[in-house]
């Protein structure tokens, strides 16, 4: 499972993508991308609709394993390992990579489960341990104060900032290196993104997040680093403040500016 | 005009709406109303008896009063009838011919001459000469029994009387003869001709008047076999001579009561000649044939006293369900069949079941598209439109025949061949609700780093269960209905209730197929249509419990995702 | 997070049992998906196979399939001659269809078209029920309920009959066809003299009808169990089949479609017959053919109901006589020719079976066939 000899991935970055491309049948949705996500640093990637963002980030937990005729090229790798080694367990990967999705998707279990759903597959029995992680996710979701009364309740009862706050409390009870977060907030009202901003920004440090997101300003607030991709393709990746202040790309300046996208 | 075409197609529309509704009525309406009668219905004092003897039921004391009365209503009859057929005018008028019959012996004893000359002649005009002889000898006799026969005296006792003069006429003639041939020395052939011939005129009228009397005690033995069938036998030694169940009891419901009275005993069939000499049925009314005979006070007795003699009480018979069968289904319940039929309809599910879930989630989960996964789903769909009966014979020639799977019919062989059946629609009907499970829990189910049979097992499966149960269910119902499959697989006409370890060696009635036996084959058809009702609601009421059931858990779960 | 620890903790083979237990299920799954598979290329091989026998001689195939003496008992000599089966067969499945057909669908139209989507609802269910109803409850209700009704006022039912079948039948006949009189062979302009020529085309129509059914109301049902009683309870058996799937057929025809049409100013009736109905024509040729196979596979009704007599009826369309089915000799005369297996008779009732088998396969075919085409229409 080694790299090839010439690539040695700096320790430093989490995730790197070296000349990857992604494939539906022979539309090319992802054009060569070449990035790093750096270690506790949240990186935001934006760009219009379309612009192969989701479907990157999917890539790095392999969810569009799911998608018929999707295929890569290229080399996507987390810490330093292959993510498409045909001998890789998806699984365990999965386990290390946690994911929040653009809709909340609680399952139609009670709050509790939901939340000890991946610990239960980690092979966690004992029920004072689940209790302990249980409520530990739910604080750092912001959501223990709003259900520890009704933890046994059915969790699709939740209004949606709830229940997207669930899914990430879900996802961090894994205790994933990485968080993915394919646009959290955008089916979820003003207040409920605010607080999901707040805990994005608490994360950050103890975790890796990769964020894709419509809202600029949002990746302004929340981000360290921004990626901005225009049809598939890479356009150009640097610190959130200098792609928000001094865009070196003509297409990343119109996209800031708000000429299209 | 288009109007008018409108209009008319939406009447009609309408009305082919309203035919499929009432159709239904009609068809449930019979049924329900027949069926119900089955369990609730007016009993008469037979049924208690009835059920007190064979079944062991605790009878509470109002109906042992009951029963108490109604045996004293009957007493007066059962003392009519047997005064009728053992009346004293019998035995005096059979003394009386007795005694005619012994001063005609003596005299002619005493007449030692004129028998000599007349069998001193030969062959034919000794016959002649003893005839004519016997026929002045016998007039007396021969008046007197003709009186008898006029007079009121039953011609049942009657019948007895000269019967009994009949074999005494015979025994004496051969006795006269004997005597004669020791005191005249006949020899043998005139011994014979004098045995013969000295009783013929006498012998002649007995039979010619027991002919007559037969044909009225012919008739009055039917109503008597109607009083029977009404009231069952007068007394305990009788009955326990009686073999059939069925002889035992009178009859057990109102409805057959009246009916019994009306066909049995206030319309009989009698035997008469017509002109041409042939015999035919002619059916009369019983109090015109009887007429002022005692018969006749008989029959307005029983038509008087018919309530009282019976006792009719509403019951409802919940043991319709619970008891066994007695005497080809005319007493009791049918408990068998219904143990039957839900030993086959669980055993298939529990065949049927497991393996549909499995094969839905192969082809929703798994599958790929391709050659192979084509020609799975076509040969589900092929095997659901294979003609029941076919899986009956493949059922009969496979798994019986060839397999082995027991030695004859059995439950096991009937469960795998219905599991077969239904296999299709469970098939279905899983993959359905397993394709309405939201793609959105798949995906947070595998994000979070779940395997993807642990993912089925955890989220999936559990989510996709209500449905899965739905269809289930409704192919519970669909198996328990069948009859094609189980003719030859699974089902015995009688039979008590399996037990649960005979269940893989041994066959099962069954309420399908003991309902068409009752239908066609049942010797006693008249006497069980409310047991055909009864099993037919049965069966009706478990098909749709079962789908009601189905119904309502898919309303509850549409609420639920709500 | 170290990559030593990944490295190892990552690679499946380290979690051989794993995998292997999950190859091992998924086979497991294929197999237990593959048996309905293995059951069908079973029931066709052990029918053939012992029907082979039969076959073979193919003396006895032109007997079977021509000769009307059906004897296979008779150890000393047996005919199999079973023409009058399959006639029986043929002339119950057509009686009913006729009757079950038309009525389907026109229910279901109704259903979808017509009644307030209350109704509706409260009608699926009603439907379901029916459709769920045992086959031996059918055939009770023939026999016990429907033959004495027949023997005793067959007259009276036959009368009502034709007048409920005859007059809406001359209604509908005799509007489209005034119609077309009067506009191609009177050749009128005038509109209002349509409704006229309709009614003149009706009213013998309708005296056509009443004659017919005051002769029908004489006569007289020497048996309550005819291929009558029989095509009747089996038109209702197969409703429910035709009425659901023909319902499920129409509602998918888009919604867009009736509103073009009636924006053009077509009437309900016309936007019905001449949209809704060529749209889902296909889903209501799967309805009828699905019907048709539950009829053809039909046993408990025609044993019990359809008389089991060995004769053609003559004239061929008689109703009113007894006939016999496949299914019911099948089932009738297997359970004492299984005393015998190996004998003529055995094999004969196979072959019937076969030929029975090969009837569904065919009809289960034909609607996939047209079931997949309905779905390559619509892809276009």
């Amino acid at each position: 499972m080694e790299m090839s000899p010439n690539y040695h991935p700096p320790k430093e970055f989490a995730i790197s993508a070296k000349d990857f491309s992604v494939f539906y049948g022979s539309f090319h949705a992802v054009k060569n991308v070449n990035m790093d996500f750096e270690r506790g640093k949240v990186t935001a990637i934006i760009g219009p609709s379309g612009c192969g963002k989701s479907t990157f980030l999917r890539c790095i937990n392999r969810m569009n394993d799911l998608v018929e005729n999707c295929r890569t090229e290229g080399l996507l790798a987390f810490d330093g390992i292959d993510i498409y080694h045909k001998r890789l367990d998806v699984a365990e990967l999965r386990r290390r990579i946690g994911m929040v999705f653009q809709r909340p998707n609680p399952f139609p279990k009670s709050i509790y489960e939901n939340v000890a759903y991946g610990v239960r597959l980690k092979g966690v029995r004992k029920k004072a341990i689940l209790d302990e992680i249980v409520e530990n996710s739910l604080r750092r979701a912001a959501l223990w104060d709003e259900v520890k009364d009704r933890l046994s309740s059915n969790a699709l009862g939740m209004s949606g900032g709830q229940q997207q706050r669930l899914c990430i409390a879900r996802a961090l009870a894994i205790k994933p290196c990485v968080l993915l977060m394919d646009e959290p907030c955008s089916a979820l009202d003003p207040k409920s993104t605010a607080r999901i901003e707040d805990l994005i920004a608490e994360l950050s440090g103890e975790y890796t997040i990769a964020i894709v997101t419509h809202n600029m300003q949002q990746a302004a607030r929340v981000s360290d680093n921004t990626a901005f991709f225009y049809e598939g393709r890479l356009v150009e990746f640097g610190t959130t403040s200098q792609i928000f202040t001094n865009p070196k790309n003509k297409a990343t300046n119109d996209y800031i500016t708000g000429r299209f996208g | 005009m288009r109007n008018i075409l409108d209009r008319s197609f939406t009447i009609m529309a309408r009305a082919c709406l309203c035919l499929m509704a009432l159709t239904l009525l009609g068809f449930l309406l019979p049924i329900i109303y027949n069926g119900l009668g089955a369990v609730f219905f007016n009993a008469t004092v037979e049924h208690e008896k009835f059920l007190r003897e064979n079944l062991d039921y605790d009878i509470p004391q109002k109906k042992i009063e009951l029963i108490e009365r109604a045996d004293a209503a009957r007493a007066p009859l059962w003392k009519m009838i047997s005064s009728y057929e053992n009346s004293h005018g019998a035995a005096e008028s059979g003394k009386l011919l007795a005694q005619i019959r012994k001063d005609v012996f003596a005299s002619m004893r005493a007449d030692k001459e004129t028998l000599e000359k007349i069998l001193g002649l030969g062959g034919r005009e000794r016959a002649e000469k003893l005839r004519k002889y016997a026929e002045s000898a016998w007039k007396i006799y021969d008046l007197e029994a003709s009186r008898l026969a006029k007079s009121e005296i039953s011609p049942f006792a009657l019948d007895k009387a000269f019967k009994s003069e009949q074999t005494s006429l015979e025994s004496d003639a051969k006795k006269f003869a004997s005597d004669c041939d020791k005191t005249m020395k006949l020899g043998f052939s005139k011994r014979n001709s004098l045995r013969r011939n000295i009783c013929l005129p006498p012998l002649g009228l007995m039979k010619k008047l027991r002919a007559e009397i037969s044909l009225q005690n012919a008739a009055y033995f039917e109503l008597k076999n109607g009083i029977r069938e009404l009231l069952g036998p007068s007394d305990k030694t009788e009955k326990s001579k009686l073999n059939l169940l069925r002889q035992r009891y009178g009859q057990t419901r109102m409805d057959m009561a009246k009916k019994t009275l009306e066909e049995s005993i206030l319309h009989i069939n009698i035997k008469t000649k017509n002109s041409r000499g042939a015999e035919i049925s002619r059916r009369v009314a019983s109090k015109q044939y009887f007429k002022n005979s005692a018969v006749e006070d008989m029959i307005d007795y029983i038509e008087n006293n018919f309530d009282s003699m019976l006792k009719p009480h509403f019951t409802a018979y919940w043991g319709f369900f619970f008891d066994e069968p007695f005497d080809s289904n005319i007493f009791g319940g049918i408990w068998p069949m219904i143990c039957g039929t839900f030993y086959l309809t669980f055993g298939s599910m529990l065949i049927a079941a497991p393996l549909g879930i499995a094969a839905a989630i192969y082809f929703s989960e798994y599958a790929k598209e391709g050659r192979v996964i084509s020609l799975l789903r076509m040969c589900v769909g092929t095997l659901a439109g294979v003609p029941s009966i076919v899986f009956g014979l493949f059922g009969l020639a496979f798994l019986i025949n060839t397999l082995k799977v027991s030695e004859s019919k059995s439950v096991l062989a009937g469960a795998i061949t219905l599991a077969l059946l239904i296999l299709p629609t469970i098939i279905r009907a899983c993959e359905e609700a397993l394709k309405a499970v939201p793609q959105s829990y798949r995906e947070a189910a595998l994000g979070l780093g779940a395997g993807k049979w642990k993912a089925i097992c955890t989220v999936i499966l559990p989510a996709a269960l209500p449905s899965m149960l739905t269809g289930i269910i409704i192919s519970m119902g669909r198996a328990a209905g069948e009859t094609a499959p189980i003719i030859f697989t699974a089902a015995t006409s009688i039979g008590s209730a399996l037990a649960i370890s005979d269940i893989f060696t041994q066959p099962t009635p069954a309420l399908p197929w003991n309902i068409y036996n009752i239908c066609s084959e049942h010797e006693m058809a008249d006497r069980v249509g409310h047991v055909q009702y009864g099993m037919v609601l049965t069966l009706i009421g478990l098909v749709l419990a079962l789908n009601f059931a189905a119904i309502w858990m898919r309303a509850r779960l549409q609420n639920k995702v709500k | 997070m170290e990559i030593k620890n990944n490295k190892l903790i990552m690679d499946k083979s380290a979690n051989a049992l794993g995998a292997l237990t999950q190859r091992l299920g998924r086979a497991l799954l294929f197999s237990i998906t593959a048996i309905p598979t293995l059951a069908i290329i079973f029931i066709i091989f052990f029918i053939t196979r012992e029907a082979l026998p039969f076959f073979s001689d193919l003396k006895n195939v032109a007997e079977f399939f021509t000769g009307t003496n059906w004897r296979p008992s008779n150890d000393a000599d047996p005919h199999f001659g079973a023409l009058p089966i399959f006639y029986g067969t043929v002339m119950v499945t057509v009686g009913s269809c006729i009757v079950a057909v038309p009525l389907g669908i026109l229910t279901a139209v109704c259903l979808s078209e017509i009644v307030s989507k209350k109704i509706s609802r409260i009608f699926k269910p009603v439907v379901e029920l029916l459709a769920a109803i045992p086959s031996v409850a059918f055939g009770f209700f023939a026999l016990i309920v429907f033959a004495p009704l027949l023997q005793n006022h067959g007259g009276i039912v036959l009368f009502g009959a034709a007048l409920a079948c005859g007059i809406p039948l001359s209604l509908i006949i005799s509007l489209p066809l005034g119609e077309w009189v009067s506009i191609k062979i009177l050749k009128l302009k005038d509109e209002s003299a349509h409704p006229w020529v309709c009614t003149a085309i009706f009213v013998p129509g309708c005296s056509l009808v009443c004659a017919a059914a005051a002769a029908l109301l004489n006569v007289e049902i020497s048996s309550g169990t005819n291929a009558l009683n029989a095509s009747v309870i089996l038109a209702i058996m197969a409703l429910p089949t035709i009425v659901s799937i023909s319902q499920d057929a129409i509602n998918s025809v888009g919604r867009d479609m009736r509103e073009g049409s009636l924006a053009l100013g077509a009437t309900r009736f016309e936007t019905i017959f001449k949209v809704v109905l060529p749209c889902a024509k296909s889903g209501i040729a799967v309805a009828v053919i699905l019907g048709l196979m539950r009829v053809v596979g039909e046993t408990m009704v025609v044993w019990m109901a359809s008389g089991n007599s060995l004769k053609i009826p003559e004239p061929f369309y008689n109703v009113l006589e007894p006939v016999r089915t496949m299914t019911a000799t099948i089932a009738g005369e297997m359970g004492e020719a299984d005393q015998s297996t190996g004998s003529a008779r055995y094999h004969v009732l196979f072959a019937m079976s076969f030929c029975l088998l090969v009837g569904g396969l065919i009809l289960n075919a034909a609607s996939q066939w047209v079931a997949s085409d309905r779905l390559k229409a619509k892809k276009i």
